[in-house]
């Protein structure tokens, strides 16, 4: 990515949606950490995966890393149900989520830079232990603290072949 | 009083758009997970009002509305995206869309622009 600008626009619109977004789903505050960039090819996450592929003048994906904990007091503070469990209503509630920030973030950087990025729909894992591995891609990670665990963001971005 | 059909790929968002109206006249008829979906159920069931999702496997919501144009079908639609950008908004408006709802959304805007569209 060549444009600093665009890029730093970008990441700062992920963590802002982000907060935005997990707020009006639950009414609670997070605290996102700082943006780490990724040396390694692999992501590891226990819980629930979310990927939300785009593309456009940016390609790439989104990888939501979820704890177990968090997605079932996300699912419950929204649903006002007490589920204990991870259900395919858990998971599909995780995949909107995704969704949301990633669609909610991309219509900002959309307006800004004319970018025309289209989101794919999610898809949505869970496991205790899964490896995802990215292709050679510009990879960051942010950790966002919330009251019952953590949840990470974590981006890959491609540049357009010009 | 309002027969609603809901086109939008997640199965969470059917559930939202019910409890949004669970204590409303409006009565939430169907569930379409695309745009292909969508359209079948349009005509078995004869909705007043479509709310239309963007982002969807097989069928946009962007090639539903196209769809629904070439096939002549009228139907009331609000737009229930996460995704409104401006480019997308004004291709939506090229089909006549007028009403919007950004996703997450919150129950009393869905009431309120049902109730809006309704006079339209
Ligand atoms: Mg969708």
């Amino acid at each position: 990515m060549n444009d600093q600008r665009m890029f730093k626009k970008v990441m700062t619109t992920f963590v802002q949606t982000f907060v935005d977004v997990y707020k009006q789903f639950t009414d609670e505050d997070l605290q996102p950490g700082g943006l780490e960039k990724l040396e390694e090819n692999s992501i590891s996450i226990a819980g629930i995966a979310v990927i939300v592929p785009f593309t456009g003048k940016l390609s790439g994906r989104v990888l939501l890393g979820i704890d177990k904990d968090v997605a079932l007091s996300i699912y419950n503070s929204i649903t006002g149900e007490s589920v204990e469990d991870i259900c395919d209503d858990v998971l599909f509630s995780m995949g909107e989520f995704g969704n949301m920030v990633t669609g909610n973030a991309v219509t900002v950087v959309n307006n800004e830079f004319k970018s025309g990025i289209r989101l794919a729909p999610p898809s949505v894992f869970s496991g205790d232990e899964m490896n995802f591995v990215n292709f050679k891609v510009n990879i960051y990670n942010i950790v966002f603290k919330t009251p019952h665990g953590v949840i990470r963001l974590n981006t890959a971005f491609k540049e357009e072949a010009e | 009083m309002a027969r609603i059909l809901v086109i939008d790929d997640s199965p969470f968002i059917f559930k939202m758009v019910n409890r949004a109206l669970a204590n409303t006249s409006h009565e939430v008829v169907g569930h379409a997970r695309n745009g292909e979906e969508g359209l079948r159920m349009i005509r078995e069931l004869n909705p007043d009002i479509i709310t239309l999702d963007i982002t969807m496997p097989v069928m946009d919501g962007i090639q539903t509305l196209k769809s629904l144009s070439e096939n002549g079908i009228d139907v009331k639609i609000i737009m229930m995206s996460a995704m409104g950008d401006d480019d997308l908004i004004n291709e939506a408006k090229k089909f006549g869309v007028k009403r919007f709802i950004s996703k997450p959304f919150k129950p009393d805007i869905l009431v309120e622009t049902i109730d809006n569209i309704l006079k339209d």
